[in-house]
């Protein structure tokens, strides 16, 4: 074969396909800098020192480049942008592949598509090395990257044109798998993208393929494969134990077009802990707080808003157990071991089929459950807390990790001063995991989950309060076969708290609010054909609630004891959902989840004529249900589509429209969640909440995804919201539907981020405007807030704008910053005042008529750390910084209250003063 | 459950005191004017004999210096269900009475006629008769905490209580002369013209509230109704509470926990959004026109409690204006220039050494009582020990 004559033809045909992926692909490699002088050199001249100097292959006609004189002065700059500077003015293009090979052209019309034969051609024309696929080779990654593996008998299935590429990404490291890396190659749309157990399955032409392997902000690994037939490949590839690239919190790179979901945000651990932290714990929430979309009533409370929905709206789930209230210590800090977390993703909309039960969001997080390698360790000494983790194998085929963290904060109370009359406070918490694997066999793999926590503090020596999440779940998931992969999951939950009260022995009770919800999912998903995906399964949640009991104390307290009824329901729901590609560019994700919700007995329900307002005088009578028996049905479909349209690989639409059905509300009548809420399960009277979203996003990546832009809108209706009558009791109250008010919700809003995520100083912007409102349902027949008209919820916070910003100075110190501005969250002011019953007092606007000054707040933190010497002891990192930075006081809350007989306004900041912080971590 | 509701409002103080750096300023956000002026009724409609006071007020803005706007002028007439109408008596001040005899058993609406033409009227309101109940004190890390004991039943659930406190104080020198400038003598006061003895005044400003229904066979034990400090000059004498108990229904209840609510509970953090407080009272024409105020009716009962120093003993009293008191001697040749002046007033006459060298002296803050705001006419109903 004549290799030289040949290979100017096929190399033009190279460069047709070339060129459109060169952006995609050139730059993610390990770029060469060129530094040098280059004055009035041929361009022929000056290709061979970049030969010398690099690995950079030139390849191109010399007629082409007759007579161009290279005239540049180069210090450490990128390839592409000397050769723009001298060919752009030739009308010369050029293209870089992966293997460093740069291909120039005269052509100016370059067209995207493949020729039918171009593999073919393509195939005969390079014979680099060619060598079987095997294991052993990943060891040597840069080999492994320049081979050309060949996958696949070519005799089998010859009629077809494609194959199916099938393997695990694990990482090199620890030999854990990778999950959620994306494979690609060039020129091609089909993707794939690791699941739980880094399993990646593509679809591609038979024939030469460059495959892409991205790790979400990590490191990226390539394969040159040779396609013969349905085939395996295993790939190691470098874990981010040190971001060498940093990202910071990332809505996943390239899966941002590629996926059909909107409004999902993934936040990695390596990223949570460059955020700058209050009191130097890293902290999920506050993480989840940085994204756009998601807002806070104020600083201290662990409630989080997202896309104008309620604290009691979001799912919270831990390793799929749900958690009623992720925090610690009144909200500061919050309920997960940072050292214990995997990943975290939040889904704003397009929320998958197997979630439900909530309106607005899903926060889930995923914790470790160990490597393979060796039994590690590690954990962290800060100002107010401790945290202990170790993790590792078992045997050959189990793991399992272990983490616990603890308060000292009791100390500091003794520092007050006994006048201050909070010298007897006290206040701690702790919480502890245990996750297990054990995977018998590659088919299967078994599960097992804990988690514990605890808080406990008083203010005085006479009230005690204390609340707890317990959580433990069995999960085992089977590969039956290449197709169907079925997960199965058996849970309980529970989540309760306490106040002992005594301050006198006849007064003494303890007051008791608990749930349990014990769970059953099976969860498949069914590669029916190259297009469709299923997935299809079912949850079941039997919910266990005693609202409230009120126990008296000791032999001589005269409190009664009081229960209100406990509840119980079942809510079940049957799920499938498809996601259909109709074409490489149009992605659809549709799916129906049924949810049918039965309210139980035993139970006492009151009765009151239909059409007309429920009070003690209206009842007409109880009814008495006996165990088991079915009080109140509720049923109906959840619809979930979403859409994505790529118009080219860098840019796509998406749409997505979802209903959602809750039938669990929090009671609360404070803007933040307190300890002391309760949740209440639906009855005949408190109707499920319902909502549904529209949403619709443009995302564009621009240099080669190093830049993600996105804009987002949305809008969304809800109703049978619950709030209050004035002056409702909410706890001890079996006559709660008196005290309901049936309330509709709307929210609104548009979304605009842009993200860098590669380089010395990575970070993003972004900036939402939203409105929630709600409005007293108009059939409401008891009193209608603000006359029954829309006024802004609670956390209606119209400008938001956030800014993180992350700087390398070197790989073991970098620095972020954090800048957040949002408009104040509504409030109800005092209007005037008045005399009543020898006091001043004040009375109050329209609900939520006026606003709290805005807020503003910027935070400085530093992580340093240790060398990274493999022998070593232990890797010992240092995180400090400062939070506010500015030390503004930013408002909490505005009130008034009289003061010696006349009205004083106050302003209640939480943090008012630039808090530095200090944490330890080491790793062993 | 007041207990958790009141004890949330400690997370944000505990919270500040534990991490030491949050902060709590004055602030005066901009309010746009409010222009209403909302009418403001207060009282009891008393059955069965006792005497009824309604007081009328207007709201006024919230900075202004106005502590309250009384409305006097207006006609106000009590109406029975079944037969009688009461026209009450103005008394002024926004102040309201009348002391007939209303029969228990029917019901009553207030209807007010304003100066202004604005009318406005009550709902029915049926009358609730409070059941016997008695006041008791203990004595705790020396404060002493006065409580509340009573016995609800089905019907009489809701209970409010408001009490006036008298006590009476001393003020560390007694002036038993005046000086008489033009004559240049001292002239003994008479007896009932001394100042060193006053009563003082006060009220309740917190609202105080329970319902029976969460207790043990209705009984309500040591609700408390207010804390003395140690050191308290109330105590420093006899101190007497009077207190009034009135029995609510639930609605009434709903409206004066709202108020308790607005005043105790707002701003920390997990403290409830303010309570839009309902009105029984409404404007004739127009039910848009807010009201402020809930009127009940019904027989109130009325308890009273003495307390003596010694019952309390030990019981030490500091009163910070008396802390600078001291007695200074006064020669006959400076009685012009010292006593003339008002700088100092005459306590008695130095005579420790024969002749007598002029006037013991002390200041008026010192000798006269009513310039802490007291009087020393005995009230009609204070009972000496």
């Amino acid at each position: 074969m004549n290799k030289g004559k040949m290979s100017k033809k096929v190399l033009s045909v190279v460069f047709l396909c070339l060129v459109a992926s060169s952006l995609s692909i050139a730059q993610t490699t390990e770029k060469e800098r060129i530094s040098g002088i280059f004055a009035g050199l041929e361009f022929e001249r000056f290709a061979e020192m970049v030969e010398n100097k690099t690995s950079y292959r030139f390849f191109f006609n010399t007629e082409d480049v007759n007579g161009i004189v290279v005239n540049v002065n180069a210090y450490d700059s990128p390839i592409e942008d000397l050769l723009g500077e001298i060919l752009k003015p030739e009308a010369i293009f050029f293209t870089i592949d992966p293997e460093q090979r740069i291909f120039l052209s005269k052509q100016k019309r370059l067209e995207i598509g493949l020729p039918a034969d171009f593999f073919q051609i393509q195939q005969d024309a390079v014979q680099p090395n060619e060598i079987e696929a095997s294991p052993a080779e990943n060891a040597n990654q840069d080999f492994a990257k320049n081979r050309l593996w060949v996958v696949g008998q070519s005799n089998a299935n010859s009629s077809k044109p494609n194959a199916s590429l099938k393997g695990i990404v694990q990482s090199v490291e620890s030999g854990e798998p990778i999950i959620g890396a994306l494979v690609y190659t060039s020129g091609q749309y089909a993707r794939s993208i690791t699941d739980e157990s880094g399993q990646y399955e593509i679809t591609l032409p038979k024939g030469r393929h460059t495959l892409i392997f991205q790790n979400f902000g990590a490191y990226q690994e390539q394969r040159q494969i040779n396609l013969l037939g349905d085939g395996q490949l295993d790939v190691a590839m470098d874990d981010n134990i040190i971001s060498l690239s940093a990202v910071t919190v990332t809505s996943e790179k390239s899966a941002n077009i590629e996926r059909p979901e909107m409004g999902l945000a993934s936040i990695t651990v390596q990223s949570l802990k460059k955020l700058p932290s209050v009191l130097g714990e890293v902290d999920v929430l506050r993480a989840v707080l940085t994204l756009p979309g998601v807002k806070t009533v104020g600083e201290a409370s662990a409630g989080f808003n997202v896309r104008g929905g309620a604290a009691d709206q979001n799912l919270i789930l831990y390793n799929e157990a749900t958690i009623y209230n992720p925090t610690h210590l009144f909200g500061m800090f919050s309920a997960f071991n940072p050292d214990m977390i995997e990943g975290v993703d939040l889904y704003k909309a397009g929320i998958p089929v197997q979630f439900g039960g909530r309106l607005s969001s899903v926060l889930d997080v995923k914790s470790k459950f160990g490597n393979k390698e060796k039994i590690q360790g590690g954990g962290g000494i800060g100002l107010m807390t401790s945290r202990l983790y170790l993790e590792g194998p078992l045997s050959e085929n189990s793991t399992f990790a272990l983490g616990g963290r603890g308060t000292y904060s009791n100390w500091l109370f003794g520092f007050l001063d006994e006048a201050s009359g909070f010298s007897d406070s006290r206040a701690s918490f702790h919480d502890l995991n245990m996750n297990f694997r054990h995977a018998p066999d590659p088919n299967n793999e078994i599960t097992l989950s804990a988690y514990w926590s605890q808080d406990a503090f008083r203010f005085d020596k006479d009230t005690l309060y204390d609340y707890h999440n317990l959580n433990l779940n069995v999960g085992w998931t089977h590969f039956f076969n290449d197709k169907l992969e079925g997960h199965f999951h058996l849970g309980h939950d529970q989540y309760g708290f306490g106040i002992l009260s005594q301050p006198d022995s006849l007064n003494a009770f303890h007051f008791g609010f608990s749930m349990d919800q014990s769970s059953w999912k099976n969860h498949f998903t069914f590669d029916l054909n190259e297009k469709h995906q299923l997935s299809f399964g079912m949850n079941h949640i039997f919910y266990n609630l005693n609202p409230g009991k009120q126990i008296p104390r000791g032999q001589e307290s005269i409190v009664l004891d009081e229960r209100v009824n406990r509840e119980k329901a079942l809510e079940s729901a049957f799920y499938i959902g498809d996601e259909f590609e109709l074409d490489p560019k149009l992605l659809i994700n549709y799916g129906l989840r049924y949810v049918v919700y039965n309210y139980l007995g035993p139970n006492t329900i009151n009765q009151y004529p239909n059409q007309t307002i429920r009070t003690d005088d209206t009842k007409t009578g109880e009814i008495s249900y006996g165990a088991g028996e079915i009080i109140q049905t509720y049923q109906g479909p959840e619809v979930r589509i979403s859409a994505r349209y790529a118009i080219d690989n860098f840019t796509s639409i998406k749409a997505g429209f979802n209903t959602m059905r809750q039938h669990l509300h929090m009671l609360t009548n404070t803007a933040a969640i307190a300890p002391t809420d309760t949740w209440k399960l639906s009855d005949p009277y408190l109707r499920p909440q319902r909502g549904n979203q529209f949403a619709l996003g443009y995302f564009k990546n621009f240099k080669n995804n190093t830049i993600e832009t996105s804009a987002e809108i949305y809008y969304r209706k809800m109703k049978n919201l619950v709030d209050f009558r004035s002056g409702a009791t909410l706890i001890l109250n079996n006559e709660l539907e008196q005290d309901v008010l049936n309330t509709r919700g709307q929210a609104y809003g548009i979304e605009l981020m842009a993200k860098k995520n590669e380089g010395k100083l990575n970070g993003w912007i972004s900036y939402t405007y939203s409105r929630s409102l709600l409005g007293t349902n108009p059939n409401e027949w008891g009193e209608r807030v603000n006359s029954g008209k829309w006024y802004p919820s609670n956390f209606d916070q119209p400008h938001d704008i956030m800014m993180a910003g992350n700087f390398e100075f070197t790989k073991r110190i970098n620095t972020s910053i954090n800048a957040n501005y949002s408009t104040g969250r509504p409030i109800t002011y005092p209007v005037a005042k008045f005399n009543y019953n020898g006091s001043e007092r004040v009375y109050y606007s329209d609900r939520n008529a006026y606003r709290i000054p805005d807020y503003f707040r910027v935070d400085l933190s530093f992580n340093i750390e240790g060398n990274h010497k493999i022998r070593k002891l232990a890797h010992a990192s240092w995180s400090l910084g400062i939070y506010n930075l500015l030390g503004r006081a930013n408002p909490y809350s505005i009130y008034f209250s009289p003061e010696n007989g006349t009205i004083q306004g106050y302003k209640l900041s939480i943090f008012a003063r630039p808090i530095p912080f200090i944490t330890y971590n080491f790793k062993f | 459950m007041d207990v958790l509701l009141n004890n949330t409002s400690y997370y944000i103080i505990g919270l500040l005191l534990l991490t030491n750096l949050g902060c709590r300023e004055p602030f005066f956000p901009e309010i746009s004017d409010f222009e209403d002026d909302i009418l403001v009724v207060e009282g009891y409609i008393e059955v069965g004999g006792g005497t009824t006071q309604i007081n009328l007020s207007g709201t006024s803005s919230l900075y202004s210096e106005i502590a309250t706007s009384p409305i006097s002028g207006g006609e106000l007439v009590i109406q029975g269900e079944k037969e009688g109408r009461w026209p009450l008596q103005s008394m002024g001040n926004g102040q309201y009475l009348l002391s007939e005899n209303l029969p228990e058993n029917q019901n009553y609406s207030l209807s007010i006629h304003l100066e202004n033409g604005e009318r406005y009227l009550s709902e029915m309101i049926s009358p609730l008769i409070s059941p016997d109940f008695d006041i008791s004190y203990t004595k705790q890390n020396g404060d002493v905490q006065v409580y509340t004991n009573t016995r609800g039943e089905e019907q009489t659930e809701f209970f409010l209580w408001v009490y006036e406190e008298t006590w009476m104080y001393r003020t560390p020198q007694i002036s038993f002369f005046n000086y008489d400038e033009a004559s240049g003598n001292m002239v003994l006061i008479d007896q009932e013209d001394l100042t060193y003895r006053c009563w003082n005044f006060d009220q309740s400003r917190r609202v105080i509230l329970e319902s029976s229904a969460r207790f043990e066979n209705n009984r309500i034990f040591q609700k408390e109704l207010l804390t003395i400090d140690s050191l308290s000059e109330k105590l420093g004498i006899r101190y007497r509470i009077h207190t009034r108990q009135y029995v609510l229904d639930r609605e009434a209840y709903v409206f004066w926990e709202g108020i308790r609510r607005n005043s105790d509970d707002i701003g920390s953090i997990f403290s409830p959004l303010p309570s839009a407080v309902s009105s029984n009272i409404h404007h004739a024409e127009n039910p848009d026109i807010p009201v402020i105020g809930y009127i009940s009716a019904g027989v109130s009962r009325e308890k009273e409690l003495y307390i003596n120093r010694d019952e309390v003993s030990p019981w030490r009293t500091i009163i910070g204006d008396y802390q600078g008191c001291l007695i200074d001697t006064v020669a006959i040749a400076d009685y012009d220039e010292k006593f003339g002046q008002g700088e100092y007033v005459p306590l008695y006459e130095d005579c420790e050494v024969f002749p007598c060298s002029g006037f013991f002296a002390s200041t008026t803050g010192c000798t006269d009582c009513r310039i802490r705001g007291g009087t020393t006419t005995k009230p009609d109903y204070w009972k000496d020990e």
